[in-house]
């Protein structure tokens, strides 16, 4: 890689448009996740009643639903941001620099 | 007999937030357990002989702090998985889902909730930004001495009270479970981990971590399905037989009978949420692999593999709650406390399904998993001590020589200091000291690293005026909070109200990065903010990332 001016890279219009949408996945997915770990937090410590709610005829409520959705849900977003970044971000990069390498030559 | 909150041995544990009495519990030593030693000497013996085998490829500091950059994804993942899934959270985390219901899966979601945030903001930047440890990234654009001096002390003060806790933790567990004095379980764990890092560096160490984490989800998987079975596979059956045992009953479902205060619950959660961002060594493990993209998928592979654990631990706590209270006579000793103690529920549900086989297995893990994540602790403050303080200060008169040699010295260092710690620490309550660790990563390390990769204007006298306030007011508010001020100097009532500092550091420690930076005029600012562009460039591209798989 060290063939190509990396500033040049960084600058161009391709590479600008590829970044901002890997940007704007990782901060919506870490929003999302710091939002969805946020309403859990703060209702452990403030909406204990609604966490308490039941849901269908059992003692199982809100809460324990959540802990459990919660418990799967990381595991979910992370793969589709992995998902997302080896199918279509690390391949876009990859064209995009050899690209740039011929367009040097 | 010794009272202590065996919570202590846990990372996330340890807080006097906890229905503290409930989670006291007498040690008492128990009978030799032979199936227990047996296993755990089988585990020794298969370490050791990796440990050689390590030892030999450990040739250069790049192979003692980071295996030379060639352990594989899946490998690394299951390895940062077992730093989080240790004898702390099967043991800690059981038992609190046991003893206080619903608030103990506060601690679950606490390290649920900031992986992500690792994967989606961390693990690739930093990978492609540093060689060995968090401080060469912070320390990336910036004045290297004087960052790579306050990020290290506060790495290392993260990593020597987090060592204190595991260790006095590891010396009343081994204790318990396998009838060993304290002192000697805790030489013995202090020796085995000199070996294993000083001799197989990272290598050794992420092969350790990784067999246990492998025997740590094949034992919580057994226990979690025999479990199920007890309840005939009906998940709705775990929750009703509950309520039924629970002495609190229903409130056992509902939140509040664990945290009383709100805030302290949001304080903990603050902790958490950043606290497990900042830990050094387990950020370490992002230079392992080769390079940014097998970081990512190390990263999701140690977030699926902890998901997994998790939804077992659920079921063993609350399975737990039913089977133990509706069998008293063998579980409760006369005084009606938990025999063993507050953290033995998951040893004594494995007991329960799967008789001493079952029993001996588990208890020879959490020998296994302690051993484990205080190796990984160890080599994480030797390479800071080496290559973040000696490399950096020694200047022109470096050589790799005396870096390996500075290395594996530190490691017969920690240990021997952790045993004296761990002697003068045995009978002192040690809760302060994760929840220290904790704070101290959340309110300095964490914010630090993270404006280090995302934020432009940061300046070198920014990040060490922060990070220095920051190590200090999270110093004095633990002590004049409830749990040093209260419980070990014996006053009243604490001065400031939470045994979390964080709610309160966290803000102190943002202000000043954010203000000094942003009014620093100095020219090395200049030269600071000037240099975020090339870091930014490398950040993204890894281009010259030390990438090391062909050593």
């Amino acid at each position: 890689m060290s063939d190509i001016n990396l500033a040049g890279v960084v600058n161009s219009d391709a590479y600008k448009s590829l970044a901002s949408k890997r940007k704007r996945i990782s901060y919506i997915l870490t929003g999302v996740n710091v939002l969805a770990y946020s309403i859990y937090v703060l209702c452990m410590g403030f909406a204990r009643d609604f966490m308490s709610i039941p849901i269908g005829s059992g003692p199982i409520n809100i809460g324990i639903v959540m802990v459990i959705f919660l418990i799967v849900f990381a595991a979910v977003i992370s793969g589709y941001y992995v998902w997302w970044t080896n199918k279509r971000y690390d391949p876009a990069l990859r064209d995009l620099l050899s690209n740039l390498r011929k367009g040097n030559k | 007999m010794k009272y202590i909150l065996l919570f202590t041995t846990a990372l996330l544990l340890s807080n006097n937030l906890f229905a503290a009495d409930a989670l006291t519990g007498s040690v008492e030593k128990q009978p030799l357990n032979t199936t227990a030693i047996t296993m755990f000497l089988v585990f020794v013996v298969t370490t050791l002989l990796i440990t050689v085998w390590a030892a030999v490829r450990s040739k250069t500091t790049s192979a003692l702090y980071t295996g030379g950059g060639g352990i594989s994804y899946w490998q690394n993942g299951l390895a940062i998985a077992g730093d989080f899934i240790s004898a702390a959270s099967f043991l800690g985390i059981t038992s609190a889902l046991f003893f206080i219901g619903l608030d103990g899966s506060l601690l679950i979601i606490g390290v649920m909730g900031s992986w992500p945030v690792i994967l989606f903001l961390i693990a690739e930047r930093l990978r492609n930004l540093g060689r060995y440890t968090l401080v060469d990234v912070v320390s990336f654009r910036l004045k290297q001495r004087p960052v790579k001096l306050v990020i290290a002390t506060a790495s290392l003060a993260v990593l020597t009270f987090y060592l204190i806790g595991q260790l006095v933790g590891a010396g009343k567990l081994i204790q318990l479970l396998f009838g060993l004095d304290y002192i000697y379980a805790l030489i013995i764990v202090s020796t085995l981990m000199i070996i294993y890092v000083s001799l197989g560096g990272m290598l050794a160490t992420t092969w350790v971590q990784f067999i246990k984490a492998i025997l740590l989800v094949l034992g919580g998987g057994i226990t979690s399905f025999l479990v199920l079975k007890y309840f005939d596979f009906e998940f709705g059956k775990i929750f009703n037989s509950a309520v039924e045992s629970h002495p609190k009953g229903l409130a056992a479902l509902q939140p509040g009978i664990g945290f009383k205060s709100p805030l302290g619950v949001v304080s903990l959660g603050l902790t958490m949420l950043l606290g497990f961002i900042g830990l050094p060594h387990v950020l370490m493990r992002m230079f392992t692999v080769k390079d940014a993209a097998a970081a990512r998928k190390s990263s999701f592979v140690a977030i699926s593999i902890m998901s997994l654990f998790y939804l077992m631990v659920v079921v063993i706590g609350f399975g737990a709650i039913a089977i133990l209270n509706d069998n008293p006579e063998a579980y409760y000793d006369a005084a009606g406390k938990l025999k063993g103690g507050g953290n033995m529920v998951a040893v004594h549900i494995a007991h329960f399904v799967g008789g001493d086989f079952l029993l001996g297995f588990m208890a020879a893990v959490t020998f296994a998993t302690i051993l484990a994540v205080v190796a990984g602790l160890t080599l994480s403050a030797s390479a800071t001590i080496a290559h973040d303080l000696y490399r950096t200060f020694a200047g022109d008169k470096h050589s790799e020589r005396t870096e390996m040699i500075i290395m594996r010295s530190s490691v017969v260092g920690v240990g021997v200091i952790g045993i004296l710690l761990g002697v003068i620490f045995e009978n002192q309550n040690v809760a302060f000291v994760t929840t220290f660790a904790l704070a101290v990563s959340a309110s300095v390390n964490a914010p630090i690293l993270i404006a280090s990769m995302y934020w432009k204007n940061l300046t070198t006298r920014g990040v060490v005026w922060s990070g220095i306030i920051g190590l200090v007011s999270s110093i004095i508010l633990i002590v004049l909070g409830p749990l040093v001020w209260v419980n070990v100097l014996a006053n009243e009532t604490p001065i400031f109200p939470y045994g979390y500092p964080t709610v309160a550091t966290l803000p102190i420690t943002l202000l000043c990065l954010y203000l000094i930076s942003k009014f620093d005029q100095s020219d090395r600012a200049k030269e600071d903010r000037a240099g975020f562009e090339e870091q930014y460039i490398r950040s993204e591209l890894g281009v010259g990332a030390a990438s090391a798989s062909d050593h």
